[in-house]
């Protein structure tokens, strides 16, 4: 059964200059207990992509689209309704952990008031769940830790209780945005394990926003390439790292820094486009090595694959 | 480590306090003029409104009572002083608590929903602003009465507007930070955000400005008086008692010098306070 069900969503923003077009017709879907892994550079529209599933998009942004989560149409809920389901039923946890507790309010306070906004029951109770769930989310010594403020925690600390908060009302589908991006490596590690083993217990759908494709190795089943606000390839990992498609993941893949290459590293000639100013037919065109007459003009349509992976590519369509 | 003991948390905070210095001698020089303005008045025999015309301008005399003592109406200024700092101490605070109630709900407000919440909220500020502040507080004066409680709530009700700009001014930039976000994506409703999230953010700032409203307020509260307006005789305040002390400045300086030293020492450990204060609630400067 599949948890999250997105079919051509646009998230636009209408700008002095032009409208932004920040995601544009994004379609997959996330099946229950499984994760996918959307890859993508800054500005590749990801983390809006987030914010829609979110509801948490600018007033005057247009979105347009569908947004189907266990049969309910996100987009079409009001602001109450929206706000039962987020912390409850759809978590999120952000990139920076530094920034994304409160200063001033002691561990306890901020997860608490997510499960008496959401479960109703009384503070002891929910302090009781709490405590459970940084323990198991490996914080020792909860108990007393979990009355100390976010300053007297290191990051990766930060990191297990914000991820332990996200998991406090037990929600089907868990957005994590570039979950390990401002951690260092050994514990970036200790992180995927963590939501690795989480996902394990809780059943638990995730969907990883990252530009790391070890992360996406690690922990996911398929993954989604975006470039541009579009989606490039779409399919399952093993596929899509052992044998790219698309241009793009290849030449994505071909800039990773890896410890036995020598020479010059690899990287994508010229700048990813404004999104105000999106070329007409595919967004990577111009950086492509692979471009065709139709490339310039107009949209690439969805390749299918046996295997379920789709690629959006002029060059592998007329092939 | 588990040596260490787990103090309270207003226990922390005076512990940090105490190890700044003027702060430290601040709250207590400040306990000590609040405590003697509440029980001060009781230890002497006399009353502040009683005349005697006999000991007009009296100098302060240890043995006959008047220890600080007399004004122009023979009136012992000991007890006048302490009365007067009941007054101005307590507008003081009644002021500047509406100030906050009023300023930080506003400029919260303002600032968290931005767009043209904002922009409608601030102009209205702006055109308050532009209104003479005197003619402001003198009309609400007429309208209220002359009733003691109503100064207070009138001088609050019109000072809140530098409070809701620095206060809207903070709100921007807390707003987006990532923590905000976050109690978003936690379902919080907006309201729970504004109490929980930001206002408890823009204590130091508040505080701060709060410790600099008070003195402000007992200024303005002394004009009043001058006016007419305020504090009525035999009633007094500390900005009465100096006008009136600066009248007999040549004959009676201890009529000038008492009061203003009080007020201006009050005024003084407060500014400091204030100072310590903010780096008191800077939790991340631990």
């Amino acid at each position: 059964m599949s948890v999250l069900d997105v079919s051509d969503l646009s998230v636009h923003y209408p700008t002095r200059s032009g409208v932004l077009r920040a995601v544009n017709r994004v379609s997959f879907t996330i099946k229950q207990g499984t994760t996918l892994g959307i890859v993508g550079e800054s500005g590749s529209g990801k983390s809006q992509l987030a914010m829609a599933i979110m509801g948490l998009v600018d007033n005057h942004a247009l979105v347009s689209g569908k947004i189907m989560f266990e049969e309910q149409s996100l987009l079409d809920l009001g602001n109450s309704q929206r706000r039962s389901i987020n912390g409850n039923r759809i978590a999120m946890v952000f990139q920076d952990p530094m920034s994304s507790l409160n200063p001033y309010l002691s561990i306890a306070t901020q997860m608490t008031e997510v499960l008496v906004t959401h479960k109703q029951i009384n503070y002891k109770a929910a302090l009781m769940q709490s405590i459970e769930l940084l323990v198991d989310c490996g914080i020792d010594d909860a108990e007393k830790r979990i009355n100390g403020y976010p300053h007297e925690f290191s990051g990766g600390m930060r990191q297990r209780i914000l991820i332990a908060t996200a998991l406090l009302c037990q929600p089907t589908l868990l957005i994590a945005d570039e979950p390990t991006t401002a951690l260092d490596v050994s514990m970036q590690a200790q992180i995927l394990g963590l939501l690795k083993q989480m996902q394990h217990q809780h059943g638990t759908t995730l969907m990883v926003i990252t530009h790391d494709f070890g992360v996406v190795t690690e922990l996911c089943d398929q993954v989604m390439v975006m470039y541009g606000g579009q989606v490039m390839e779409y399919g399952l990992v093993s596929a899509v790292l052992q044998q790219p498609q698309h241009p793009y993941t290849q030449g994505l893949l071909a800039s990773m820094p890896t410890l036995k290459k020598t020479g010059q590293q690899y990287s994508l000639s010229g700048d990813s486009p404004d999104p105000v100013n999106l070329p007409r037919g595919c967004p990577f065109e111009p950086r492509c090595s692979q471009r065709v007459l139709q490339c310039k003009s107009t949209k690439p349509e969805q390749v299918l694959f046996r295997d379920g992976g789709q690629v959006f590519c002029h060059a592998i369509a007329t092939q | 480590m588990s040596t260490i003991v787990k103090l309270s948390r207003l226990g922390v905070g005076w512990q940090r306090l105490s190890g700044n210095r003027p702060a430290a001698i601040s709250v207590l020089l400040l306990l000590m003029i609040a405590s003697a303005v509440i029980v001060g008045p009781l230890l002497s025999d006399y009353d502040s409104a009683t005349t005697n015309f006999e000991l007009i301008l009296q100098a302060p005399n240890l043995n006959d009572g008047h220890w600080l003592g007399t004004d122009s109406l023979g009136r012992d200024l000991y007890v006048r002083v302490l009365e007067g700092g009941r007054i101005s101490l307590m507008i003081g605070l009644v002021a500047t608590l509406v100030t906050i109630g009023i300023g930080v709900v506003y400029g919260a407000v303002a600032g968290y929903f931005g767009g043209r919440i904002d922009a409608l909220m601030m102009r209205l500020v702006d055109v308050l602003y532009a209104m003479p502040f005197m003619f402001f507080v003198i009309l609400l004066m007429v309208v209220f009465g002359r009733n003691l409680l109503l100064i207070f709530v009138a001088i609050g009700a019109v000072n809140w507007l530098d409070m809701a700009r620095i206060v809207r001014g903070q709100t921007l930039s807390i707003k987006n930070q990532e923590f905000i976000a976050a109690a978003k994506v936690c379902g919080l409703s907006e309201w729970a955000i504004i109490r929980r999230h930001i206002i408890p953010n823009l204590l130091g700032v508040v505080v701060v400005y709060a410790t600099l409203t008070i003195p402000q307020v007992i200024l303005i509260e002394s004009f009043i008086s001058f006016l007419g307006l305020g504090v009525q005789e035999p009633a007094t305040s500390w900005g009465a008692l100096v006008n009136a002390g600066m009248r007999e400045m040549h004959r009676a300086p201890w009529l000038l010098i008492f009061p203003a030293v009080l007020l201006s020492t009050t005024v003084l450990c407060l500014n400091v306070l204030g100072d310590g204060l903010r780096d008191l609630f800077d939790l991340r400067q631990k």
